[in-house]
């Protein structure tokens, strides 16, 4: 059986609880996150400048859930505040938070990442 | 005899994780993979599917208006981020409803659920005379016999009693559904009846205690048919 190590930064508990000793399954995901979610988030201002609420909140809903399937737990309550925002002050304000958290785990995510690949290489 | 699923999802993370859940339980059979409610409808309308995975907020169409539109009624799971709709499942009496991530654990009860749930046989069930409806934070059980007649307003269902009337959270398809369809019959698409409660009826519309209700022209003659006319 292979015993996934996930860095200290991510949320073993919930890793745990989604993917077991499944590392096609967590490969995936991480794949999915870095390569689709990274990009949605980074582009969240040029959505919130264009004002439409009930679309942004639509991103900002859907996002949410993905940044736990890579055990970055730490964001969902800022993503629910994202969600009721209604003013371009507001939405930027949480986004610079989001994008500063962000900076500091997503290292961790990328180790993660890696170490996922090498595991999938080595079966 | 495996079990068919649909997955619906705007989300494809959301739509891969369950396609991978799934793949764990040799019992589902994973029939097709939505990335809207209006390509699922299309596949319901032309397939039976046993068991649908519905995310609700999904854009132009939500789950739950798809689940409105259904030809039928598959076991459903609502798949969501958000707890708020917790209520909307019970109301729609969904097998089960599911929070994102959701876990290899929880994902494995519902299905155990469903599984049990689909040995037993739905016409096994005992023939029953009432309704429990969730009004004011409580159940309150209605007999059909006292139901004098139901009127759709948008989001919620009058449920008009002799005495009093209950507002409930609910759709009429829903309502429909649970009533005994001996006794009740959908005359207008904002009204049901209850038969024995008639008093006249006129061109196009019939009386219930002092109500005046539309008949629609398409349901006028079955519903002729229906009474016991001289």
């Amino acid at each position: 059986m292979t015993t996934i190590q996930f860095p200290a930064a991510l949320d073993k508990n919930i890793l745990q609880e989604l993917y077991a000793d499944d590392v096609d399954y967590a490969t995936m995901m991480f794949d999915l996150f870095l390569t689709e979610i990274i990009p949605q988030v980074n582009g969240l201002k040029q959505v919130a400048e264009q004002q439409n609420w009930p679309d942004f909140r639509q991103i900002c809903h859907k996002i949410k859930p993905t940044f736990s399937m890579v055990g970055v737990t730490q964001l969902e309550h800022l993503f629910e505040k994202l969600e009721d925002s209604q003013n371009l002050e507001d939405a930027t304000a949480i986004i610079d938070i989001i994008h500063n958290k962000l900076a500091q785990v997503l290292p961790a995510v990328q180790v993660a990442h890696t170490h996922l690949k090498s595991l999938q290489d080595e079966n | 005899m495996k079990i068919n699923c649909l997955i619906v999802d705007d989300e494809s993370m959301a739509r891969q994780s369950l396609e991978r859940l799934c793949s764990k339980r040799p019992e589902l059979h994973i029939t097709d993979v939505c990335a809207s409610a209006q390509e699922a409808l299309a596949i319901l309308e032309a397939q039976t599917i046993d068991l649908l995975f519905l995310d609700v907020e999904m854009p132009e169409l939500t789950g739950l208006q798809l689940l409105d539109m259904l030809p039928y009624t598959p076991q459903v799971v609502l798949t969501t981020s958000k707890t708020e709709y917790a209520f909307d499942a019970f109301q729609y009496q969904v097998a089960d409803y599911l929070k994102k991530p959701i876990t290899l654990p929880r994902f494995n009860q519902a299905v155990d659920k469903i599984i049990e749930a689909s040995k037993t046989s739905p016409t096994s069930a005992p023939a029953t005379n009432d309704i429990y409806v969730r009004t004011d934070g409580r159940f309150v059980r209605l007999s059909f016999d006292d139901i004098l007649y139901i009127e759709n307003t948008g989001d919620y269902v009058k449920i008009r009693m002799a005495s009093q009337t209950h507002i409930v959270h609910t759709t009429m398809k829903n309502l429909e559904e649970k009533l005994d369809p001996r006794r009740f019959m959908r005359v207008h698409r904002t009204f049901i009846v209850n038969l024995s409660r008639i008093i006249d009826i006129e061109e196009n519309t019939l009386v219930i205690a002092d109500k005046v209700i539309p008949i629609s022209r398409a349901n006028k003659n079955e519903l002729m048919n229906r009474l016991n006319i001289l």
